[in-house]
């Protein structure tokens, strides 16, 4: 007889599908009366009606007469298989019946702790038993010939299920363990920003101890942003220390912080401790000694709160919206540190010339960027003017002056005033216009300078901004020296460059010039690119007369002090500082988002000033928007939508030819 | 089990999985389809990374990368799915399966040769794909973190989905069953956190955790690296490809 002509098993001979019904029937009921019914009493006892399924399929396996040891042995598998899920629901079962399953809350950690147990225990056995009893009972179901049983097979599939159970939980634990000892690091721009060396070195000075009030609820997505950044800054320098505050457990303190709510951050002076020597008058009347070191605690911070509100900006409680301000916190901290830490600096800025506003005259020449520059280190600012007595002097106790663009002209008078302060030791910064009739020439030949006429520019090293050649003016250089003045944009003079929007050429005057001061020195931090040349008549094309060569944009002049009375009340036992930058847009908000304007800025400030501090840098992470439209820049849309997929398609196309030449050579 | 114990050392395994893998990738590349499928999802990535991620308004250069990865994890799922059918189904219904498992080849070399040859062209397409991200440094201001962080994201995510779909390929008798299948476990695993919001606890939690995308995607796509994600990712693979050698190993015996 042939294998194909075998008898078929009969049905007799087939298993019974009555137990895997039985199971199937049993996790049903369960599942329904746990989960869908689980509100209900009826819950309880469908999944008691599942559980008798279960004990049924049990008894069904262990019920039946075996015809030889091996299928006995492959039913008391499958019946062992079958009880670890009554045992799973008995589990669960109990678990409801007292109480137990709701979460536990109600009878405290010893409830709670009995709930976990139970859950892991019932969880755990169904998870080995049900993909063991699975496994078999496929095994058993393809096994229908009683007297060809395999009992190898039903071992090594009760095996089989036994490794996938054991791994599921293994991998469920593994990843519980990792998920509450995670590890991350933030490599987006949107990172909370680090502490900041500038920041590190103002707290380093400051006399004062400062604390921080975090003012987030004690589980807070921007919490765990912002906190990482104090620890660190707490770390490094113990002057500062700081704590979560949650607005809805201290709200008087809030008030007199004037916080609103949850997502504030307050930096202030550390208040000075209340001493409580004496007697609390609460112990007689049975309050305990701590409730009243609470309150009068509340009381101290409330006192010293009024009388020292600090610095308080918005973070945000929503992790999206904040992290416009995350990304720049330290420059927040920052800001605020330096108005606790450090005296208050002035600079005088000239006014009544047609100098550079906020608000500007245009969208792009205003100097809101840089009034904000000024908050953030601290620098406060007076206007200074012909009524303010600059036609005579520079009034005493002024820290610097500057004059931001002018466009009109200074009286003699006046910019011998401003040379006169320098003399005596004065500070100033001088934004220069090509062209511009300010009257500024005895003030330049004063500092050993001259402005050339004309307006630099360059034909390779100018950026494209209107398309014709008037973009020639418009200068990129990175030619910084070793000057104090630069040396920030020098030290990343491979990463940033300083734009000039129409610049000024300046050149040196002899030594004993008409009208120098004595014993000046000049130097000249930047430089035009090397292809620059001075373009006199305006047509932004180098003539036969239009040489090019090297072309000083921006000047530092030091002057030996010589006090004079009335004059001015810089250094006198020091030394006079000008910074003469040729452009009057250098800092307008057109150019101030350029990295390179802005260190060129800040270190000139630095130099003339006198304070390190502002040289260093703060950890920021400003991101810049991109836009491109499909109209606007059809080279970009069609080179990424088809550029990529397309050679990959070609060689489908050649491949598949070569694949159909080859099988018709064949 | 009997099929272990009869299975060659490890190095011998490593030489099975290294023919296999061979194999087939060869049987991708050399084929018009491979490359076919790679230009549609590239296509596709390429139309989406400038209709949405991009867009026409002005956008920050981070979000137009964590938009690209958003896009990508989807092309890259569906591709995985289309990858993983065929890798043991269409074995099992060309015959050449009966002949695999009657071979002295272990089924552990059989599962891995077969998906880490999927898995090296998904990461090729991936790899490919990153110049998109890349060009946007052009104009913006993208960390190469972020970038590295979202391209592992797509890797581990694709490597999930493939494992997936190579269980559902070893449950399967046809590739069309086991792509639908395929689909249905990632899809479920997509939909955790639906589940989960109208779940108790503890299985709250679990289901939180099985959140294939919103719990372990959308932080590597922000740029956010955890271990608990690698974790996760990893724990789908091992498990899957674990399942998939225990149904090849059961029908071994059929």
């Amino acid at each position: 007889m042939s294998l194909t002509d075998a008898p078929r098993p009969t049905s007799a001979a087939r298993r019974s599908i009555l137990p895997i019904s039985l199971i199937a029937l049993g996790l049903a009921l369960w599942l329904i009366g746990g989960r869908v019914l689980a509100d209900s009493d009826a819950g309880h006892w469908v999944a008691g009606l599942g559980w008798l399924a279960l004990l049924a399929s049990a008894g069904h396996r262990l019920r039946s007469r075996a015809a030889d040891a091996g299928e006995a042995s492959a039913r008391r598998g499958l019946a062992l298989a079958t009880a670890g899920v009554v045992v799973a629901q008995s589990l669960w079962l109990f678990g409801e019946l007292a109480g137990l399953g709701g979460g536990g809350d109600a009878g405290g950690d010893e409830s709670a702790r009995a709930t976990t147990l139970l859950t892991v225990a019932w969880v755990v056995i169904l998870a080995v038993a049900l993909p063991v009893l699975l496994f078999l009972e496929r095994a058993w179901q393809s096994m229908p010939v009683v007297h060809a049983l395999e009992p190898r097979r039903m071992r090594a599939a009760g095996e089989a299920g036994a490794v996938l159970g054991l791994s599921l939980i293994s991998l469920f634990a593994l990843n519980y363990a990792v998920s509450q000892r995670d590890i991350e690091r933030d490599l987006s721009y949107f990172r909370t920003t680090v502490p900041g060396a500038a920041t590190t070195e103002l707290l380093q000075r400051s006399e004062a101890e400062l604390e921080a009030l975090l003012f987030f609820a004690p589980v807070d997505h921007v919490l765990a942003a912002v906190e990482p950044y104090f620890v660190a800054l707490a770390a490094a320098q113990p002057k500062l220390r700081f704590r979560v505050v949650d607005h809805a457990r201290e709200p008087e303190l809030a008030r007199r912080l004037k916080v609103r709510g949850n997502g504030w951050v307050v930096v202030r002076k550390v208040p000075a401790a209340t001493p409580t020597a004496e007697e609390p008058a609460g112990l007689a009347a049975g309050v305990s000694a701590t409730d009243v070191a609470a309150a009068k605690a509340k009381a101290d911070a409330a006192a010293a709160a009024v009388a020292n509100p600090g610095e308080t900006f918005e973070i945000g409680e929503d992790l999206e919206r904040a992290r416009r301000n995350l990304r720049k916190l330290d420059g927040l901290v920052h800001k605020a540190v330096a108005r606790l830490a450090q005296p208050a600096r002035r600079v005088a800025l000239t006014r009544g010339h047609g100098e550079r506003t906020r608000e500007g005259q245009g969208q792009a020449d205003g100097l809101r960027g840089l009034f904000e520059l000024l908050e953030r280190f601290a620098v406060d600012h007076e206007e200074l003017g012909l009524s303010d007595g600059l036609g005579q002097r520079v009034p005493e106790g002024t820290r610097a002056v500057a004059i931001l663009g002018a466009r009109s002209a200074f009286l003699e008078e006046e910019a011998r005033a401003l040379l006169r302060y320098v003399e005596g030791g004065g500070r100033l910064l001088v934004l220069l216009d090509p062209d511009a009739q300010d009257g500024l020439e005895p003030l330049l030949a004063g500092l050993g300078l001259r402005r050339l006429p004309g307006v630099v520019a360059s034909e390779r090293s100018s950026m494209r901004r209107r398309f014709d050649a008037s973009d020639r003016t418009i200068l990129v250089s990175s030619s910084y020296s070793t000057h104090p003045t630069v040396s920030s944009a020098s030290r990343h003079a491979g990463r940033v460059a300083t734009v000039l929007l129409g610049a000024a050429a300046l050149e040196e005057l002899p030594a004993g010039a008409p009208g120098r001061l004595e014993g000046g020195r000049v130097a000249f931090p930047l430089r035009a690119p090397n292809d620059a040349w001075v373009d006199r008549d305006a047509d932004f094309q180098r003539d036969q007369d239009e040489p090019q060569g090297r072309v000083e944009v921006m000047a530092a002049v030091s002057v030996p002090a010589a006090a004079r009375a009335g004059d001015g009340a810089g250094k006198a036992d020091g030394e006079g500082r000008a910074v003469i930058i040729a452009d009057g847009d250098l800092v307008s908000d057109d150019l101030i988002a350029n990295p390179g304007n802005v260190l060129l800025f800040v270190d000139s400030l630095r130099w003339l000033i006198g304070d390190e501090e502002t040289s260093s840098e703060i950890e920021s992470e400003e991101d810049v928007p991109v836009e491109h439209r499909k109209d606007a820049d059809r080279l970009w849309f069609y080179g990424t939508s088809f550029g990529l997929p397309l050679p990959l398609l070609l060689c489908g196309i050649w491949l598949g030819r070569r694949l159909r030449r080859g099988r018709n050579k064949a | 089990m009997q099929s272990q114990s009869q299975s060659p050392p490890l190095p011998g395994q490593l030489r099975q999985i290294g023919t296999l893998f061979r194999r087939e990738l060869g049987a991708i590349v050399r084929t018009p389809s491979g490359w076919i499928i790679a230009a549609t999802v590239l296509l596709v990535d390429g139309l989406l990374f400038n209709a949405f991620a991009v867009g026409t308004g002005a956008k920050l250069s981070s979000k137009v990368v964590e938009d690209f990865f958003y896009f990508a994890a989807g092309t890259t799922m569906i591709a995985s799915v289309l990858l993983a059918m065929r890798l043991l189904a269409e074995d099992r219904a060309s015959g050449a399966m009966a002949l695999l498992l009657s071979s002295p080849i272990d089924e552990v070399a059989i599962v891995l040769g077969k998906y880490l040859a999927a898995w090296t062209y998904l990461a090729g397409l991936t790899a490919i794909s990153l110049a998109l991200p890349a060009l946007v440094m052009i104009n913006g201001k993208v960390s190469f973190g972020h970038v590295l962080a979202g391209a592992l994201g797509l890797l581990l995510l694709g490597g999930a989905t493939l494992a997936l779909g190579t269980l559902a390929s070893s449950l399967a008798r046809s590739q069309l069953v086991a792509g639908v299948l395929g689909a249905a476990l990632v899809v479920v695993l997509l939909l955790a956190w639906l589940l989960a919001k109208v779940s108790d606890p503890p299985l709250k939690a679990v289901l939180q955790h099985l959140a294939l995308f919103d719990a372990h995607f959308r932080p590597l796509q922000r740029g956010l690296l955890r271990l608990s994600d690698v974790v996760f990712f990893a724990s789908v693979i091992a498990f899957s490809l674990g399942a998939a050698t225990r149904v090849l190993g059961h029908q071994r015996w059929s």
